[in-house]
Parts: C-alpha cells; structure tokens; sequence
C-alpha cells in the first residue's frame, strides 16, 4: 500500500506543477515573453501532466480497492472519520 | 400501456425511497466538501456561450464586471437565506418536501417538467461540444438567428456526439461522474489562460489603464455589434447582467433544488460555500469567454473561441465541458423519466433521455437563444419554490395548516397547482424583458397561494381534492 500512498502525493504534487505550467505560460504569452505558439505548446503538455496525474489525486478509487485505501493517508486527500 | 397516477407516483416515490428519511446529524458533512462540490459543478460547457452572448448583446465593460457582481453575491445569498435554511431545518430533499406539501401528483408533473428541461439544458452542452468537434471537419456553425438545422454537417456532428455522450453515459455513468471531478481546476485554468493569451491579439497595453481602454473598446464596448444587431440581438444592460447572474441558477437557489446538497449543511451558513462555484463559473469564466469571443472578430462558435485562445488543450476543454456536465444533466433527465417507464432498466432509460437530449441538440435554436432558456428554466419552476416557502415560513405565522396535502392524501395541493399556473400565465403576458419577469412573479406566487391555501383550508370540502389510497406518508 505505501508505494501507491507515495504515487498519489507525487501525482498531486505533479497536478499542481501542471496548472501552474498551464498558467505560468498564459502569463508569460499575457506579457509579451514568449509567443502564442510556445504558448500552446506549454498548455498542451501541462494538459497532459494533468490528465496523466490528477486522477490519482481526485479519484483514487477509479484505481482500484487498494487505491483508494491508499489514498485515505496521502497528503492532500481529505481525512475520513472510520 | 398506460399508467394511473398512483402507479406513476409510486415509482417516484421508489426511487427516492433513500432519500425518505431526514440526514442524520452523523452524516453532516464538512466545509471544505461543500466548497469542492459547488467549485466543480459551476464550470460547464455552456460557460463559453454565456460570456460570449453578454459581448454580442452590447454590454459595457461597467455593466459586467459590477452587474456580474452583485448578481452573484445576490444569488450566494438566495442559497444561504431561502435554500439552506429551510434544507438545514427538514434535512430532506425537495423531492420529498414538496412530497408532502403539493401531493404526489404535483411532484410528479413538477420531475416532468424538470426532466424536460434537463434534457433542453443537456441538449444545448452538446452542442457545445459540436462547434469544436466540427472544426475538425469544417462543419459550419449556425448563424445566431439560426432556429432549424442550418446543414446535414451539423446534424450529423450534434447526432453523433449526442450518440457518444449517451454510449458512454450508459456503459459507466458513475465512472465518468468521478472523472468530471478531474476537469474541474484544469477547465477554469484553461478560460484563465485562453483570456490573458489573446489580449496581446485586441491591442497594445504597457498599463492598466491601458488594459482597461481594450476592455472598454474591443470587448464590452456597450453598443450591439453591427452583425449581431443585424440578427436580431438586443443591447443588455447592468439590470440585466445582474438579474441574469442572480437568476441563472435560480432552478438551484430559489427554486430549492438544492436542497438535496444543504441537507448536509451544519447550519444554513454553508449556502456561502456557493461563492466557491459562482465565483469561477459565473465570474471568471464568463467574463474569460467576453475576451476570447471578441479575440475571434465577434463570431459565437465556442470551439473556435477555445482553439484560438488555447489550442488543442482549448478544443478539449470545450469538448470536456459539454460533455461531463451532460453527461449529469442526463442522468437527473434519466431519473425522472423512469416513474413512466414501467419496468426499464436504467439503460433503457438513459437511453431514452440521450434520444431526447441528442435531438434537442441538433436545433440550433436552444443553444442560440441560451440566455433565453435559462431565463424560461427557472421561471417555470420558480412558482414551486414560493410555494413551498410560503408553506415551510409563512403558514405557521399565518395560522395556517402545513402539510395539508398530506395529511388529506390529496393527489394534488389544488392552491399550489393553481399558483403554478396563473403565475406562469403572468408571466407570460408581463409586458418587459424575460430577465426581470421571476421577481414579480415570485411575489404573484405568494400573493396566489396564501389567500388560496387559506381558502382550501377553509372550504376545504369544496374542493374536488382527489384521494388516493396507500399514498401519503
């Protein structure tokens, strides 16, 4: 079970770095530092991040049983009365 | 085949039979859960229409960003002063509230109703979805004006993601529910973005000031574009933002829908938890959708908006939009429709509900004339939420009977249904725009049904209340 806990802290961590990538180059498209093109580039690839780790974060269950046991001690998942 | 009410009745009541009972204290839930729910489900596909829509009707950059405002604050507020309130006190669903208040007939025609409005609602997501799937193929758009199929491309792109939606909802409803969870941060990330990348494209800025004259020139100019007033657009002003952003999802607040969600509520102070989905959905987005359609040269075709704005990642968003809201939005169409349908499975159901919603895709007119829909969608059931308001705070000051219905077994609260109807017929014929027609018709309601229950209650045997046997509580 530890190295499914340890998988959905990394994949929730991996999820916030993409939104921060879909962002971040927004921003920097907003502010004239890189063009549309990278910018579409940077928005594909952190989609992908988020689609690749989100649902490890948001439904663990969707993973299987073990999964989702898992997930009830992982960082940023809500914490259930038993 | 045909069904009596009581049987019709009594498979709705079969299918909330697990709602019957109030929540236990035990099963309250936290903060924090309320405000996770409410952010995921207010960003929707038809976000990209709406915000488009306030930039084609010729609203100033003023107009929206405080009418937007304070439409919103009013809404959070009708959840936490009308909604929660009274789902704190009963703990029930309004299925079962209005259960024993308007009588299993009038909860039945109410699901009804509700369940075709779902599916116009589902229809119009759908469509969403198709203006990006149908650049891929050149299908063109409807024009704005457009009522009809305009080509055999959009009928066949609406049909078959109709088809697709319906497939999937059918073979996993419950797994594309838990998934839809996931869209919701990267979805309003993905508005956020698309607005801030295509300001460079509406004119040079080195100052807020500077960012402040686009929006006020290119965006919300406050005047009606040439092209849309040509389509027949009228200019919308601050009243109108506002009792649009304060009515939109009046099905939810006034209307009492949501009583299903603060039943849980520790206390009626959760309805402000709202703000945590009308902030991001009815705010950031719509407004993110005002930049990106004016980024486009004004043209109301949300994947082009997405794709321009955000590439591939924007042509998904809007795909995912529509379809994981949908796909939900079909599921209650779903649930109501099976009380008249004897003995089908849920996939005959759901089946029958995507038919629906496929077909109501394909007609242009609901998705074109979206603000007008959500206008008429909670209009229609608004009647029923002063109803049961009336009847849950009024009636015990009033000296008044509660639950009348119930304890008579009447099929129908006659005062009620009666109210439904002259309000709507009222409203109807009320001489000024759809947005503003709800707020006198809600005090119409109340005006209607309190003289009227105070009638049946007095005269009561005059009424031809029908009876029905092994109903009721």
């Amino acid at each position: 079970m530890n190295w499914r806990r340890h998988w959905i802290n990394l994949a929730s961590l991996l999820a916030i770095a993409a939104l921060i990538v879909c962002l971040g180059s927004s921003v920097l498209c907003f502010a004239h530092v890189i063009d549309k093109h990278a910018y579409f580039a940077w928005l594909n690839a952190g989609t992908i991040a988020w689609f690749l780790t989100a649902p490890f974060w948001f439904t663990p269950g969707l993973f299987g049983k073990k999964f989702e046991q898992a997930s009830s001690s992982a960082w940023l998942r809500p914490k259930r009365k038993v | 085949m045909s069904l009596s009410w009581k049987e019709i009745t009594g498979r709705l009541d079969a299918l909330y039979e697990f709602d019957r009972e109030p929540v236990h204290e035990d099963k309250l839930q936290k903060g924090w859960e309320f405000a996770s729910l409410f952010a995921g489900e207010h960003v929707a596909g038809t976000e990209f229409v709406i915000g488009a829509f306030f930039v084609l009707h010729g609203v100033s950059a003023f107009d929206v960003l405080v009418g937007l405002l304070v439409g919103n604050l009013l809404a959070v507020l009708s959840w936490t002063f009308i909604c929660a309130p009274i789902a704190v006190r009963t703990r029930l669903t309004l299925y079962w509230y209005l259960r024993r208040i308007g009588g299993p007939g009038l909860t039945a025609i109410y699901n009804l109703a509700n369940a075709l409005l779902y599916c116009i609602l589902a229809g119009a997501m759908i469509a969403v979805s198709a203006t990006a799937i149908g650049l891929a193929f050149n299908v063109p758009i409807p024009e704005l004006s457009s009522k009809l199929p305009t080509s055999v491309g959009w009928v066949v792109i609406t049909l078959v993601t109709g088809g697709v939606v319906t497939t999937v909802a059918i073979l996993g409803f419950e797994k594309l529910a838990k998934f839809s969870s996931v869209c919701g941060p990267w979805m309003i990330m993905i508005f956020i973005a698309g607005a801030l990348a295509v300001f460079p494209d509406l004119g040079e800025y080195h100052s807020v000031s500077d960012l402040w004259t686009i929006a006020k020139t290119k965006i919300w100019t406050g005047v009606v574009p040439a092209a849309a007033a040509a389509e027949g657009l009228k200019k919308l002003g601050f009243w109108h933002i506002m009792f649009f952003a304060w009515f939109c999802n009046l099905a939810m607040h006034v209307d009492l829908s949501d009583m299903a969600v603060f039943r849980y509520a520790k206390n009626k102070w959760y309805g402000l938890y709202t703000l945590f989905g009308v902030l991001p959905g009815h705010y950031v987005a719509w407004l993110a959708s005002g930049v990106m359609v004016a980024a486009v040269g004004l043209k109301m075709s949300p994947g082009q908006m997405a794709v321009n704005a955000a590439g591939l990642a924007g042509a998904l968003a809007v795909v995912l939009a529509g379809w994981t809201t949908a796909n939900p939005t079909m599921y209650r169409a779903g649930l109501a429709f099976q009380s008249i349908t004897p003995n089908w499975p849920r996939w005959a159901v759901t089946l029958a509900a995507g038919i629906a919603t496929t077909i109501f895709s394909c007609f242009p007119f609901f998705f074109m004339r979206l603000l007008d829909f959500v206008a008429v969608y909670g209009l229609v059931l608004m009647p029923i939420g002063a109803v049961v308001f009336a009847e849950h705070w009024l009636f015990p000051k009033l000296g008044l009977e509660q639950y009348r219905a119930d304890r008579t077994r009447a099929l129908f609260n006659i005062p009620a249904l009666i109210t439904w109807a002259i309000t709507l017929l009222a409203c109807w014929a009320m001489p000024f725009n759809l947005f503003f027609r709800w707020l006198p018709g809600y005090a119409l309601a109340f005006a209607l049904y309190i003289p009227l229950s105070w009638a049946w209650q007095r005269f009561g045997a005059e009424f031809p209340a029908a009876e029905i046997s092994g109903g009721g509580k």
